[in-house]
C-alpha cells in the first residue's frame, strides 16, 4: 500500500514514460525504416541519372522531371489516368448507391449478409482474375460480344478486349465493392426514423430521398468517391489485361521504367509525381469537405464529467 | 478509524475544466454517504478520484487512513459498482466474481471457489454462476457486479450511479436490498447519484454537490428541513422559493418582502435589515385555503390541481407571476384551475437562505 | 398530398382504405424500380464469378453455352504442375508473415495512439494509413531502391516485409475501432479489482479485441495472397506468387487452368470472408 506517490501530473492515471515509448517504438521503427525511409529514397532516386545497363550515377540532376515535362507521353498518361478514375468513381457511384441503399434499408437480414459477404468478398479477390474474367466475357467468343451478335446489334461476335470501354467496365466493377461498403455505412447511419418522420409530414418517396437521406449521406458519398478515385490512379493491372498502350495508365508506365526499361530513377520520378497528384487529391478534398477518409480521425476521447 | 479523508481536493482536467472544488470530506467506518447532484457536478470525478482513476491536482485523499495520493487504482482496496456494471463480457458470472480473487494473488487458491459461492449467496444468486453475463437481466447483472466488487474484502464500496439504467419498480427494490447489503457486511459506502430520493432513502449522510463545490453534508432529515443553500433547497425535495429583502429584524423573527408578499419566519442569527435573501417553503407546509390562521397568508390563482392519492397537489400563481406549489387538505375545499385562492404557511416553516 | 392526409386522418375507413392503397401503389412502383436496378447489378458483381466457376470444371479449352459437361481437368493439371505448386506455396507463405506483421505493426500501433499522448501523434497516424492511399506501384518502386541499397531483394521473405507494411493499415483500423468501442469501464473495473496494468491488457483489452485482430489479420493475409503488382517489383523475376504466375500466364492463354486456380482463390476467400463475419460478430448487420 505504501506505494510512495510518483508526483506525476495528472495527465493520463500515472502512466510511466519507458512503456510509453516502448511500445510506440515497434510500429514507429517498422514505419519509418520500411515505410518514410524508402519514400524518402524514391524522392533522392528521382534526381539519380540512370545509364543503360541498370545502373545508375548518383548526381543530383533535375533532368528526369524535365524529361517528364517536355515528352507528351508522360503528361498525357497522367491526365489519361485522371480521367478514367473520374469514369470509374461516377460509374461505381451510379451503380453502387442503390445497391448501399437498398442493403442499409432492407429488412431481409438475408439477402444484407449474402450480398455483404458477395461484395467483400469480390472485392479482396485479386484484380488479375477479375480482370481476367471480364476478358473472357468481352473476347469475341465471350458472352457479351455472342449476346450483341444473336440480337442483331453486330454482325458478327466482335472482341470488345483490349478497348477502353472494357477497361471501364473492369475498374467500375473493381471499386465498385469500396463505393458500396463506405455508402452502406454512411446510409446506415442515417436514423430510418428520420425517413419516416418525413413520411409522416407527408413527402413523398423521391422527396424523402432528395431531402433527407441524401443531404444526410453527402459525406459518405465524397468520402466514397475519394477513395474510389485514388485507387483508381494507382491500377495498374486492369490496363494491362483489358487495355492497349492508349489505355496504359501512369501506375503502367511506372511498372514499365523499372522493369522493362530498368530506369529505376524515372521511375522513381514518375511515382514522386504521381504520390504528389494523390496526396493533392486527399487533402484538398479533406480539407474542402472537412471528411475523413478511411473513418479515422486523428483525435478522438472526450473528458470525464 | 476515519475510512474515508478527502482534504481540499482539487481537480482540474487538461482542457481547463475545473471539476473538483475545495471538496472536504470525513466518512467514517461503516458509513453510507451519497454525493448527490445534477449531471455534471463533479460527483463521479470525485468518486474515480478515490478509486484511484483520477488523480486530484492539490490536496489529499486518504483511504483506512493512509494517504493514496499516487497510489494507483489495483493498489487501493476499493470495490467498485460502475453505471452499466462493466461486467467483463468475455467472462462467466463465477469468472467474473473470482477475478478479484486471483489477479492480485493475495487469496488463497483453495478458498476462491467458497468465496464466489459466499458471494452468489449474499446476492441471492446461487446457481447463476456458469452464466455470461448477457444472459442475466439487468437487476441481475447489478447484483453481480455488486457480489464481483465485494468479493476481495475492499475496505470501501463505491458506487458510481448503480441503479441509473434499471427501470423505477426494479430500482426501488435494489434501493433496499443494496442497502440490507451494506448494513449485513458492515462496510463504508460511497454512493454516486443524481437521484434526490435515492440519496434520501437510502444515505445515513447525504453531500449535496453543485459546480464542483459540496454545497451542503449532513444526514437526510437535516439536508431535507435546513437547506443550507438555496440550491440544496430546490435540489432536494420540492420547494417553493422566494427571493426578497429583509425588513425587520426582531429577537425570534424576522420580516422578509418577497415581491410584495411579506414573510414572517424564524429568524437565523445571521440577517440583519436590508439583506437580500431566500425564502424556501416545502409544499406540504403551504396549505391551500387553511382553515385555520397561519403566520402568513397569501393569494393566487390555481393553474393546475391535481390528485396524488392521500390529497391534491395545488400549482398556484401569484400575482408577482412566481409559481408556488401547495397541498389541500384531505378535508379541503376542492379547487380547481382559475380559481382564486389563499394560500398559509406557519413561519416555523418558513426557512431563511442566505446565499 | 395534402388532400390524401386529410382522408387518412378521417375516422370513416372506407376513405382510409382507398388513401393507403392509392400511395403505397406507387411506394411499391419506386420499390420495385430499386429492386430490379440493384438486382441487375449484383448480377453485374456475380456474373464474372459464374463464368470462372463454369470455365474452371470444363472438359474443352474453351467455355461453350451450354457447357459440354464437368471435368476435373484443370484442377487436375494445376495440383501436377510443379510451377503452380511452387507459386502456391510461396504465395501462402508470403501471406502468412504478412499476417502476422501486419497486425504486429497496426495493432501496436494503434494501441499506442489510443491509450497514450505523444508530440508526433499526427506523423504516426499518417503513417499508419498512409500505405494503403498511395498507388502500390509507388510502394514497390519504393521498396525496389532500399532493398536495392541493402542489397537484398529476389526472396520470398523481401515481399512478407514489404506487404506486412502495405497492409498494416487495415489491422490500425480495425484495431483503432475496436479500441474505441470497448468501454473503458471494463479495464477500470478490472484495475479497481486489483489486476496490474499488463494483466489488464492480457486478460481484458486482448480478449475483447480478439474479433478485430482477427479480422485484421485475415484482411492481411487475404490482400497479400491477391496482390500482384508489389510482388513482380520486388520478386525481380526470381520467385513467383500466385497472381505472378497468372499473369504470366495470360501472356500465352485464357487457359481453363486459371479458371480453376481462380476459383480455388475464391472458395479460400469466401470462407475466410465467412470466418472473419463470424468472428467479427457480423460486422454488417
Amino acid at each position: 500500500m505504501a506505494h510512495e506517490a510518483q508526483t506525476e501530473p495528472a495527465t493520463d492515471s500515472g502512466r510511466l514514460p519507458p512503456i510509453k515509448y516502448l511500445v510506440v517504438s515497434y510500429p514507429a521503427i517498422a514505419l519509418v525504416t520500411l515505410f518514410a525511409v524508402p519514400l524518402l529514397l524514391l524522392f533522392v532516386f528521382s534526381f539519380f541519372r540512370n545509364i543503360s545497363g541498370g545502373y545508375l550515377r548518383y548526381v543530383v540532376t533535375a533532368e528526369n522531371y524535365v524529361r517528364f515535362l517536355q515528352e507528351p507521353l508522360y503528361l498525357d498518361r497522367l491526365v489519361f489516368s485522371l480521367r478514367i478514375a473520374a469514369v470509374t468513381t461516377l460509374g461505381s457511384l451510379v451503380l453502387g448507391y442503390p445497391l448501399a441503399y437498398r442493403l442499409a434499408t432492407t429488412d431481409s437480414s438475408l439477402l444484407r449478409r449474402a450480398v455483404m459477404v458477395l461484395v467483400v468478398s469480390s472485392l479482396w479477390l485479386t484484380f488479375i482474375i477479375r480482370g481476367y474474367a471480364w476478358a473472357v466475357l468481352l473476347r469475341s467468343n465471350g458472352l457479351f460480344p455472342i449476346l450483341a451478335a444473336e440480337l442483331g446489334l453486330t454482325d458478327a461476335p466482335v472482341s470488345l478486349v483490349p478497348g477502353y470501354w472494357a477497361l471501364v467496365v473492369s475498374m467500375v466493377y473493381v471499386f465498385l465493392p469500396f463505393m458500396v461498403l463506405t455508402l452502406y455505412t454512411s446510409i446506415k447511419n442515417v436514423d430510418h426514423e428520420l425517413r419516416e418522420a418525413a413520411r409522416n409530414l407527408g413527402a413523398g418517396p423521391i422527396t424523402t430521398f432528395r431531402h433527407v437521406t441524401l443531404p444526410l449521406t453527402k459525406d459518405g458519398i465524397i468520402s466514397g468517391s475519394l477513395l474510389v478515385f485514388v485507387l483508381s490512379m494507382g491500377v495498374y493491372v486492369l490496363p494491362r489485361i483489358l487495355g492497349n498502350p492508349p489505355q496504359w495508365t501512369l501506375a503502367v508506365v511506372i511498372g514499365n521504367q523499372v522493369t522493362v526499361e530498368s530506369n529505376v530513377p524515372f521511375g522513381a520520378t514518375l511515382s514522386i509525381i504521381l504520390m504528389l497528384v494523390v496526396v493533392a487529391l486527399i487533402a484538398v478534398t479533406v480539407r474542402l469537405a472537412g471528411v475523413d477518409t478511411f473513418g479515422v480521425s486523428a483525435t478522438e476521447e472526450g473528458e470525464q464529467g | 478509524m476515519s475510512q474515508i479523508i478527502l482534504d481540499a481536493v482539487e481537480k482540474v482536467y487538461p482542457g481547463g475544466v475545473h471539476a473538483v472544488k475545495d471538496a472536504s470530506l470525513v466518512v467514517e467506518d461503516g458509513e453510507f454517504v451519497t454525493i448527490v447532484g445534477p449531471s455534471g457536478c463533479g460527483k463521479t470525478t470525485t468518486l474515480r478520484t478515490l478509486a484511484g482513476f483520477e488523480q486530484p491536482t492539490s490536496g489529499t485523499v486518504g483511504l483506512g487512513g493512509i494517504e493514496v495520493s499516487g497510489v494507483p487504482p489495483n493498489e487501493r482496496a476499493t470495490g467498485m459498482v460502475f453505471q452499466d456494471f462493466a461486467l467483463f463480457p468475455h467472462m462467466t458470472v463465477g469468472e467474473n466474481i473470482a477475478f478479484g480473487l486471483t489477479v492480485g494473488g493475495d487469496w488463497p487458491e483453495d478458498e476462491v471457489d467458497t468465496r464466489i459461492e459466499e458471494m452468489l449467496e449474499l446476492v441471492e444468486l446461487s446457481g447463476f454462476r456458469d452464466r455470461m453475463p448477457d444472459q442475466l437481466s439487468g437487476g441481475q447483472q447489478q447484483r453481480i457486479a455488486l457480489a464481483r466488487a465485494l468479493a476481495p474484502e475492499p475496505e470501501v464500496l463505491l458506487l458510481d450511479e448503480p441503479l441509473a439504467s434499471l427501470d423505477k419498480q426494479l430500482r426501488e427494490s435494489m434501493q433496499v436490498e443494496l442497502r440490507r447489503i451494506q448494513e449485513q457486511i458492515g462496510i463504508t459506502t460511497i454512493l454516486v447519484t443524481h437521484n434526490q430520493t435515492e440519496a434520501l432513502t437510502m444515505s445515513d449522510r447525504i453531500a449535496v454537490m453543485n459546480d464542483g463545490r459540496f454545497e451542503q453534508v449532513g444526514a437526510p432529515t437535516e439536508v431535507y428541513q435546513q437547506p443550507a443553500t438555496k440550491f440544496v433547497a430546490d435540489f432536494i425535495g420540492t420547494a417553493n422559493v422566494f427571493d426578497g429583502t429583509v425588513r425587520n429584524v426582531s429577537d425570534s423573527r424576522v420580516t422578509v418582502d418577497c415581491d410584495g408578499v411579506e414573510f414572517e419566519a424564524a429568524a437565523p442569527d445571521y440577517v440583519a435589515v436590508g439583506d437580500s435573501v431566500t425564502v424556501v417553503t416545502r409544499p406540504e407546509h403551504t396549505v391551500v385555503e387553511p382553515g385555520d390562521t397561519r403566520t402568513n397568508v397569501f393569494e393566487g390563482d390555481v393553474s393546475v390541481s391535481r390528485f396524488l392519492g392521500d390529497h391534491h397537489e395545488c400549482h398556484v400563481t401569484l400575482p408577482s407571476g412566481s409559481d408556488v406549489v401547495g397541498v389541500v387538505d384531505s378535508d379541503g375545499p376542492t379547487v380547481s384551475g382559475g380559481d382564486r385562492v389563499s394560500l398559509g404557511v406557519d413561519a416555523k416553516d418558513c426557512l431563511v437562505v442566505v446565499e | 398530398m395534402s388532400d390524401g392526409r386529410e382522408t387518412t386522418r378521417s375516422s370513416t375507413g372506407e376513405y382510409a382504405r382507398l388513401e393507403t392503397k392509392r400511395g403505397s401503389g406507387r411506394d411499391r412502383l419506386y420499390q420495385l424500380l430499386l429492386n430490379s436496378y440493384t438486382s441487375l447489378v449484383i448480377g453485374f458483381v456475380l456474373l464474372p464469378l459464374v463464368v470462372i466457376s463454369l470455365m474452371s470444371f470444363t472438359p474443352s479449352e474453351f467455355l461453350r453455352f451450354p457447357p459440354e459437361g464437368l471435368s476435373l481437368r484443370w484442377y487436375r493439371e494445376f495440383f501436377d504442375s510443379r510451377a503452380w505448386l511452387v507459386a502456391m506455396q510461396n504465395s501462402l507463405f508470403i501471406a502468412i508473415a504478412a499476417a502476422v506483421g501486419a497486425t504486429s505493426i497496426g495493432a501496436t500501433a494503434a494501441f499506442a495512439l489510443d491509450r497514450y499522448d505523444y508530440r508526433f501523434e499526427m506523423v504516426l497516424t499518417g503513417l499508419s494509413i498512409l500505405p494503403i492511399l498511395l498507388p502500390p506501384v509507388i510502394i514497390g518502386v519504393a521498396f525496389v531502391t532500399l532493398f536495392g541499397l541493402l542489397g537484398v531483394g529476389g526472396e520470398p521473405w523481401t515481399l512478407a516485409v514489404a506487404h506486412s507494411i502495405f497492409f498494416s493499415p487495415f489491422p490500425f483500423v480495425l484495431v483503432s475501432q475496436g479500441l474505441g468501442d470497448i468501454d473503458r469501464s471494463y479495464e477500470e473495473a478490472a484495475a479497481d479489482l486489483g489486476a496490474a496494468k499488463a494483466t489488464v491488457i492480457r486478460r481484458i483489452t486482448v480478449p475483447l479485441l480478439r474479433a478485430n485482430l482477427f479480422a485484421g489479420a485475415l484482411f492481411a493475409f487475404i490482400l497479400s495472397l491477391n496482390e500482384y503488382i508489389i510482388s513482380w517489383l520486388i520478386s525481380g523475376f526470381s520467385f513467383k506468387t500466385i497472381p505472378i504466375q497468372i499473369f504470366t500466364s495470360l501472356r500465352y492463354s485464357y487457359s481453363p487452368v486459371i479458371a480453376a486456380v481462380s476459383l480455388l482463390f475464391i472458395v479460400m476467400t469466401v470462407v475466410v470472408m465467412l470466418m472473419v463475419d463470424r468472428f467479427a460478430g457480423g460486422m454488417w448487420k
